[in-house]
């Protein structure tokens, strides 16, 4: 037979009771002060965070604070070319060495770049909002086409915090992509700034608390230096295609209907900020394709998309076409290495002078005998 | 709504502002209300689906309650039968049709008769928590036509709420109706050794599940994407997430119990100390206990449990752990991983003998006993370890791949592992920190009865909550929802 369930346990007085719902009452809002007392305490500039700061938007966010724009003007002309979008982005340009080069033609130019991992139009509008931008600039933003797959922002499972980092609560309203229970989540985290640091601020407890046990010594803080610059891998880290299980590449495969184009696409809506922002600024939009290299696209992406894509593309008027490296121009199937940036970095020095819609014709091959050891040529430093 | 989200926290405050203001007959409406807000947080169309089971199945307990306790058996199959057929319809229906038409597609392929699977497949999306509630309402049904239950239950709001008390509708602990329903019927009373448990619970659950559990998964999560290619790191992998999982399904239980502690009920527990024990039926008698005697008094006592001789006795065990993994989704994994369960308990049946031989002469002396006592934990931790693989994989490939490197390159990889660590990868090797802490936490809960300790004393309980409440803060509440969530 089976056990008896037991019954209830007995129950307390009305008099306990009474005292229990203030006890209740008393941890609740002694819980309330406490986590107000610990949430103010973190934000952009607070302590911990300092130490521990370590995503690509939070360090654009607080390049964007550190900004000096008298700084940035400072050379003749004081046009800014921002370069504004995601972790191909940055690995695709050598701010040093363009600016030295600007400089020594004389360019009205100067480059700042804000690029971050998964910083798509979608999440980097949020750093284009909030840039100083003028007249006689211009805005550069490199576009993926795996970053127009539906359901992206699910895809790629970019924590709420980031999103909020980065956008505004009109903003985060508006995504079509998220649900009502999503967006909710999202506007009930208040204080704001300490759901935005809180990751950051618990790495920097954590370094703190490693540093002094483990060395004895206290922290540094970081400079950024993955953000603010690139990393520079050898050729033998070069992600080989066969490291992908075919299971993975299946489930990334994108096919046409996994491609959405339409106005309610993430990304779609951060281009859309891109071209409200930059033509209220009265400032000139550029966009150009990050293809990756040739295994990435047969591995990921079939040629129906490709044309599809290309076909959207070529219609955009702010569309302009950079080289490509070859395939070993590249440390893994999509960012670029030294060698690639190094090429991208030389054509956006001349780009700047006439901002040309095709990479002229003979521009890849003169640039490549260029690169031939016996020449003095512009090379990537880093 | 998930509870270690910020708009549950919200929730809670407002369903308890609320609650405590509230006559004892509004009580039970608001709460009924709360639930229905709860659940239908995720979509608003799945409170139909519980509706519906609630109005069948308090229907049903209304017919099968009017006939006299000792005729109920001949004269009320029928209503007995609509509520299974309801209950399990609905659990069938979106949990095994997508399952069943790929098998039969798959099965007609074998004797060359070609489906087109795409034209049968609806894609459904499990409705969150049914595996629980449908079993919850079933063994009210149930309990109700055996006459282990005299009187149904009359009042509608109270039946409903017994279906749909949020703290423990979505992954349990699935509450029995002679323990749950009467609680409704009684004044609301709350002590303060209540209200010092319930946020204790919740605490702690808030503790195991983001601080301990979501970083073991952010750490073996990349492992099980993929098929494996490092015998180290599998097993690694396969290790730990037998550790996740625990405390990721007793966090959740952890919670539900506080929840329903702070609104005045007592839900019982659903873990006993399951993570070191020294076999696999005491493992069985600890872990996720409200399922495991769902099981046994619904299942494996009807089959004829013990009765009826040893080759049934293990024919009826290898039938409940089936079901069991059946239970648990839709999947040859799952299916395999029940008669993988059901195989070790069979072996030990038929091992006893000699197990009790040898227990007995671990009895030489204390350290004897202790060791051997670690050592049948360990074993019995690698032996569900191992079964877990097949929990865990996402697919049968995947599955293959891990038990192909960690069974089938023998001992060379963990033996070079003893001499070089570093052939472990970092993020796994760092994990096992939480491991030892789960073992020294589950270990001082057993010898120290470290939880009534911490109960008895408020300076102790105050400090340890703080602590807890400082870490949840800091760490933050919100990440990937309970694995139990999924059934």
């Amino acid at each position: 037979m089976p056990k008896t369930i037991p019954p209830p346990p007995p129950q307390p007085s009305q008099d306990e009771t009474v005292r229990a719902v203030r006890h209740v009452w008393f941890f609740f809002l002694l819980a309330v002060g406490l986590f107000w007392g610990i949430a103010s305490m973190v934000g952009a500039d607070s302590f911990f965070v300092e130490y521990g700061r370590r995503n690509g938007g939070s360090w654009n966010l607080k390049m964007v604070a550190d900004l000096d724009e008298a700084e940035a003007r400072a050379h003749p002309g004081g046009a800014v070319a921002w370069l504004v979008g995601s972790s191909m982005l940055r690995d695709s340009f050598d701010v040093a060495v363009l600016n030295a080069e600007l400089e020594r033609r004389g360019s009205r130019f100067r480059a700042r770049k804000f690029g971050q991992t998964r910083g798509a139009a979608g999440m980097s509008r949020g750093v284009l909002a909030r840039l100083p931008l003028a007249e006689g600039d211009v805005v550069l933003h490199g576009m993926g086409v795996s970053n127009y797959r539906r359901g992206w922002l699910a895809d790629v499972e970019l924590p709420d915090w980031r999103v909020m980092m980065m956008l505004s609560t009109r903003q985060i309203l508006d995504i079509e992509a998220w649900s009502a229970q999503t967006k909710l989540e999202t506007l009930i985290a208040r204080p704001q700034t300490f759901f935005e640091y809180q990751e950051e601020s618990i790495e920097g407890v954590a370094r703190w608390f490693y540093g002094l046990v483990r060395r004895g010594t206290k922290p540094k803080i970081p400079s950024g230096l993955k953000h603010t610059r690139f990393l520079k891998p050898k050729k033998a880290d070069r992600q080989k295609t066969e490291d992908l299980s075919p299971g993975f590449v299946a489930r990334r495969y994108l096919e046409v209907d996994g491609l959405d184009l339409s106005s309610t696409q993430f990304n779609m809506q951060g281009l859309d900020d891109f071209r409200r922002i930059t033509t209220a600024a009265g400032v000139d939009l550029y966009l150009f394709e990050h293809t990756g290299r040739a295994a990435y696209k047969e591995m990921f992406v079939s040629p129906e998309v490709q044309a599809v894509w290309s076909s959207w593309y070529d219609a955009q008027p702010e569309a302009v076409h950079f080289p490509q490296p070859k395939e070993d121009g590249f440390y893994d199937l999509t960012h670029p290495n030294a060698e690639g940036r190094a090429m991208l970095t030389a054509y956006l020095v001349d780009w700047l002078a006439e901002r040309p819609k095709h990479v002229p014709n003979d521009w890849v091959k003169i640039w490549s005998q260029a690169q031939q050891p016996q020449s003095a040529v512009i090379k990537g430093v880093e | 709504m998930l509870f270690n989200s910020k708009i549950f926290v919200v929730f809670l405050m407002v369903v308890l502002g609320v609650y405590y203001t509230l006559g004892d007959r509004m009580k039970i409406w608001f709460l009924l209300l709360a639930s229905y807000v709860f659940y239908g947080f995720w979509d608003p169309q799945l409170c139909a689906l519980i509706m519906l089971s609630t109005v069948v199945d308090y229907g049903c307990g209304r017919q099968i309650g009017s006939v006299p306790v000792d005729e109920r058996r001949e004269k009320t199959k029928p209503w007995l039968y609509l509520s299974l057929a309801v209950n399990l319809g609905l659990l069938c229906f979106f949990k095994y049709y997508d399952f069943f038409v790929d098998e039969f597609v798959q099965a007609a392929g074998w004797v060359g008769v070609g489906l087109d699977a795409d034209r049968y497949l609806l894609n459904l999306v499990l409705p969150v928590g049914i595996s629980f509630y449908t079993f919850q309402t079933m063994a009210y049904s149930i309990d109700l036509y055996r006459g282990d239950i005299k009187e149904p239950e009359k009042n509608f709001s109270r039946f409903a709420l017994y279906v749909a008390f949020f703290p423990q509708l979505v992954a349990g602990p699935v509450e029995r109706a002679p323990h749950l329903l009467p609680q409704f019927s009684r004044p609301f009373r709350l002590s303060r050794e209540m209200v010092r448990e319930g946020i204790y619970l919740i605490l702690l659950g808030f503790v195991k599940k983001v601080i301990i559990a979501d970083r073991l998964a952010v750490a073996i999560e990349p492992f099980y994407l993929k098929h494996a290619h490092s015998t180290v790191d599998a097993a690694a992998a396969m290790l730990l997430f037998t550790t996740q999982i625990y405390v990721d399904f007793s966090s959740y239980s952890d919670i539900a119990i506080g929840l329903g502690l702070l609104l005045g009920y007592n839900i019982r527990a659903n873990f006993n100390l399951p993570f070191v024990v020294p076999s696999i039926p005491e493992r069985w008698r600890r872990w996720h206990i409200s399922m495991s005697h769902w099981f046994r008094d619904y299942i494996f006592i009807p089959l004829g449990g013990s009765r009826k001789g040893k080759f049934r006795t293990q024919v009826n065990i290898m039938a409940v752990m089936f079901l069991s993994g059946l239970w648990h989704g839709a999947s040859n994994n799952f299916v395999v991983w029940g008669l993988l369960n059901g195989s070790t308990m069979v072996g030990h049946k038929m091992l006893i003998r000699p197990l009790r031989v040898m227990s007995g002469a671990a009895e030489y002396n204390r350290v004897t006993k202790v060791s051997y006592y670690y050592l049948c934990c360990l074993m019995t931790f690698f032996t569900i370890a191992s079964i877990n693989i097949f929990f865990r994989c996402p697919d049968w490939a995947t599955a293959k791949s891990f038990v192909h490197v960690i069974f089938g390159r023998g001992l060379e990889p963990y033996i070079l592992l003893f001499g070089d660590i570093d052939r472990l990868n970092n993020g796994l090797y760092e994990a096992f920190g939480w491991v030892y802490l789960v073992f020294l936490a589950h270990e001082a809960e057993r010898y120290l009865d470290l939880r009534r300790r911490i109960l008895e004393h408020w300076s102790v309980w105050s400090g340890v909550c703080l602590a807890f409440f400082w870490w949840i803060i800091n760490f933050g509440i919100s990440g990937p929802e309970f694995i139990y969530y999924q059934f």
